[in-house]
């Protein structure tokens, strides 16, 4: 709690209300007292007024501190942070995809109001939802989802890539995950600038191969070169 | 007849001189007192143990209201008064003595230390080691006569 440092203010003020009310008891006792002696005494404040007044004065400062850190934040709001979103789910069919990723929110992305496109390349089916409605946190801006359909039942492993990239060709985000190589794959996009994104998709049959690039540096590089079945997509935002 | 005297100084000899002359004797230990119009009484009707007595208001530290009871402490002992503490609020001398609550009243020079409480109340502390509380309704009353 103190240490994002939001809750120091409001808990000295409260030690410090407290410290007020001790001390001004003592010297308001004190005070009374040196009546009995004889000699003359001040007339103060009672303490259960003085509780109230010091309570509200603090109450004030806190306001005004508050009022000061919150203009002060708004002179960061023309900052935004980037926001890439490139989330990997993997079933045995879509249907268990849509069940599965984030709690069943994309159980029937049609019914969600996102538009759905299907193509075929190269043994891949893709399936894309984009969405026109949304632009939160909380909702994908496109969701893809493929599937190999080819023959071939060799393969060992699959490797998803998402490349990120500025309009000038420029890389921003990269991400290399493996996977089952049977097994469907849907991945959830968003992205809050112009950008285009490039999924890739590698499926390797050679182990040794495999092992022999798992330490490299750039292994998403490697991967297309060792890779037996290759496809990708390019997807485009334009905000 | 023995009568107890509660009057000034300055008539005290003129009217004991008097009131013997009829044959009435003058003494402390008397069963009733004397008192003048328009003036506080010098002295308390008590009772201790069944024993009817009188003592002087200057030894009262505070009287105390206990349900039918009004109990007279002071430095020797608790008495018991018949009388009732609105009736004692009036024959006491407010110079000398101060209700600070509906069932307390403190002689205040012996009072020997007060403390405010967190809300408008004080608590007083008496010479015998006493607590007595002031009580809200008392509250302005007793800062007032205290100058506090």
């Amino acid at each position: 709690m103190l240490q994002n440092g939001y809750m120091v203010v409001p808990l000295s003020l409260i030690l410090l209300w407290l410290a007020i009310i001790v001390i001004y008891r003592r010297i308001y006792n004190r005070n009374i007292n040196s009546s009995l002696e004889g000699k003359k005494a001040l007339r103060l404040v009672d303490p259960s007024r003085m509780n109230v007044i010091s309570l509200i004065a603090l109450l004030v400062i806190f306001n005004i501190i508050t009022i000061a850190r919150a203009k002060k934040v708004q002179a960061y709001s023309h900052y935004q942070a980037d926001r890439f979103l490139a989330e990997t789910y993997t079933g045995e069919s879509f249907e268990e995809l849509g069940e599965r990723a984030l709690g069943g929110l994309y159980r029937d992305p049609e019914s969600a109001g996102y538009l759905m496109e299907t193509s075929e390349q190269n043994d891949f089916e893709y399936t894309v939802y984009t969405s026109p409605l949304y632009n939160d946190m909380m909702h994908a801006d496109m969701i893809v989802l493929a599937r190999y359909k080819g023959e071939r039942k060799d393969l060992v492993s699959m490797y998803s890539t998402v490349r990120f990239s500025r309009p000038d060709g420029e890389d921003i985000n990269l991400s290399c995950i493996g996977h089952n190589p049977d097994e469907c794959i849907m991945i959830l996009l968003s992205c809050n600038q112009p950008c285009s994104v490039e999924i890739s998709l590698d499926y390797i049959d050679d182990k040794e191969a495999l092992d022999s690039i798992r330490q490299s540096t750039d292994f998403s590089e490697q991967i297309q070169n060792i890779s037996k079945v290759h496809d990708s997509i390019v997807l485009k935002w334009i905000h | 007849m023995k009568i107890q005297l509660s009057i000034p100084e300055a008539q005290y000899e003129q009217v004991k001189k008097e009131l013997e002359e009829h044959g009435i004797e003058v003494s402390d230990r008397a069963e009733y007192v004397l008192n003048m119009r328009g003036q506080y009484s010098g002295w308390l009707s008590v009772r201790k143990d069944r024993e009817q007595t009188h003592i002087p208001v200057s030894s009262v530290i505070y009287i105390e209201s206990l349900g039918h009871d009004v109990l007279v402490h002071t430095a020797e002992g608790v008495y018991n008064s018949s009388d009732r503490l609105v009736q004692l609020e009036k024959t006491l001398d407010p110079a000398l003595f101060l209700r600070v609550s509906n069932s307390v009243i403190i002689a205040k020079k012996h009072v020997k230390r007060i403390t405010a409480a967190f809300t408008r109340k004080f608590i007083l502390t008496m010479s015998d080691g006493s607590i007595a509380d002031v009580t809200r309704s008392y509250y302005d009353i007793f800062r007032q006569e205290f100058g506090i």
